[in-house]
């Protein structure tokens, strides 16, 4: 069964665990290791240091390497730290220009909110082309409460065609994400760190198999501990399939 | 020997049929703070069948939390409708020192429990505090077998496993949240003290950090577990079944370390 990761991040870290891999040649091999054939990438200096600079470092780190997928990093606008971004079509024609399909934001780390007042257009012109926008609050532990959860809704409402993926959310956010799920058909989970009970079964059985992206968080994270939630759960094969890299698959298809 | 090495076993989803499995911390029930699905001895046990864990610990979440008289029921009759796979812990709370003798007797007793579990952290109160030293003597006399989340301050944990020297000292929770760059106190005793062991339990698996424990302490101070309901065992597995370790010392994780622990 192939394995697409949504979420996997490409580059050195601050605080890199000792011997995680730091180039495309080191991720590709463990990659391989644990047995994930492709991963939607992001630039580590894109997070940590510039947006600019590690989305355009991307690519050509990832050029030779086919099955690392590449995902931007994007953040507000108004602050012109997107250099030629004078709008979000502007900036969504330049990714799709240079295959990037997926973007990925760090509301808590790069302090701002996902709200249509302070994105502007962005989200408008990531929604018009279907591009799957993917946020990462930093919630490390179950006891984090960084996600911004009506900032989410409002978002998913506002914008039904924009696909919203949520990383790094676990045990403690059931509450929060069973509503939206019913509420929200544009909204995803990606499962790094879904380790609830028969989580992806009892998801499936609930909201079928279509919201839920197999994702490991590596580098930073162990991934032998998603893939072996996902092989061992109590769901059938083409369910398990279709989040191993089926979900992913079509939402970067979807794009326009 | 295995035909297929551990790493191929659960690259295929397949169950680990041939490898002991003994799951060290386990829960039972609801939690107050979280969603946790099919929480039921018939919901975990079914957790259990499917990945091939052939026992675990536990420990209700009522014991843990406000009730340990209920908790150990609830515990005991869990153990009883699954004999064999379920192996019942006793919880005791230090906020009622007044019946620490009696819940000890009654759990060792009738309910047949065969380990103690502490929580530090939701019973408020430390591993070394006096209201605690009759729990730690009972263990001690008998060669328990004693998890706790949480210690106390610095130095108890050393100081607590010299005083107990029967005692099986496991410490939940520890076995991946050193990050492997800083020195980290578990680490340091179990490296020194033959009773003290480290649990795999933990949510937050960084990358690595179950290969940089076993480097440090060895693979038979490791002891996996799950924290079944809180977490899914199939998860919490995976950092076992893939790591970078040979597969003679996962076996030892995954349940030898256990059963050499608990008699088996």
């Amino acid at each position: 069964m192939e394995l697409f990761d949504a979420n996997c991040m490409l580059g050195p870290a601050p605080a890199r665990q000792p011997g995680a891999p730091t180039t495309a040649e080191g991720l590709q091999v463990e990659l391989r290791r644990v047995g994930i054939g492709r991963a939607l990438v992001y630039s580590s200096l894109a997070e940590h240091y510039s947006p600019a600079e590690g989305n355009a470092r991307l690519l050509a780190t990832v050029r030779d390497y086919p099955e690392l997928i590449p995902c931007w990093v994007l953040m507000p606008l108004t602050t012109q730290e997107l250099p030629g971004a004078g709008s979000g079509a502007t900036l969504v024609d330049q990714m799709l220009a240079q295959g990037v399909k997926a973007a990925r934001m760090f509301p808590t780390l790069h302090r701002f909110s996902v709200r249509g007042w302070l994105l502007g257009d962005l989200l408008y012109a990531l929604a018009a082309r279907r591009v799957p926008l993917i946020l990462d609050f930093g919630n490390r532990s179950w006891g984090d409460r960084f996600t911004d959860w009506e900032a989410v809704r409002e978002t998913c409402l506002t914008h039904p065609h924009l696909p919203v993926i949520l990383v790094r959310e676990g045990m403690a956010s059931d509450r929060w994400l069973y509503p939206l799920f019913h509420q929200c058909p544009n909204l995803f989970i990606e499962m790094s760190y879904y380790q609830v009970h028969r989580g992806i079964e009892v998801v499936c059985r609930r909201f079928g198999p279509g919201r839920l992206l197999f994702g490991t968080g590596m580098p930073i994270y162990d991934p032998g501990a998603p893939i072996s939630m996902l092989l061992y759960s109590d769901v059938a094969d083409d369910a398990r399939r279709q989040i191993g890299s089926g979900n992913l698959e079509r939402l970067l298809a979807e794009v326009r | 020997m295995m035909a297929e090495t551990l790493l191929e076993l659960a690259r295929g989803g397949r169950r680990l049929d041939g490898v002991l499995v003994i799951d060290i911390h386990t829960h039972l029930g609801p939690a107050d703070r979280l969603h946790i699905p099919l929480n039921d001895a018939e919901g975990i046990v079914h957790t259990m069948d499917r990945v091939g864990i052939d026992q675990a610990c536990m420990f209700a979440g009522a014991g843990i939390g406000p009730d340990y008289r209920l908790g150990n029921d609830l515990t005991a009759a869990a153990a009883r409708r699954y004999p064999g796979r379920l192996i019942p812990f006793a919880v005791i709370n230090p906020n009622f020192p007044e019946d620490t003798e009696a819940e000890l007797e009654r759990c060792f007793g009738p309910l047949g429990m065969r380990g103690i579990k502490l929580h530090t952290f939701f019973h408020d109160y430390p591993a070394d505090g006096p209201n605690y030293r009759p729990v730690f003597e009972f263990a001690n006399a008998r060669g328990l077998v004693l998890i706790s989340h949480g210690w106390g301050g610095p130095g108890s944990l050393e100081q607590l496993a010299v005083q107990y020297p029967n005692l099986k000292c496991v410490v939940a929770h520890a076995g991946g949240s050193w990050d492997g760059r800083k020195p980290w106190e578990p680490i340091e005793v179990a490296k020194k003290r033959d009773n003290v062991f480290l649990d795999l339990a933990l949510s937050v698996v960084r990358y690595g950090a179950l290969e940089r424990v076993v480097a440090e302490v060895g693979p038979d101070k490791v002891l996996y577990g799950s924290d079944m309901p809180w977490m899914d065992a199939g998860y919490q597995i995976g950092r076992v079944l893939y790591s970078r370790i040979p597969d003679t010392d996962k076996e030892k994780i995954l349940g030898l370390n256990a059963a050499r622990l608990l008699g088996l």
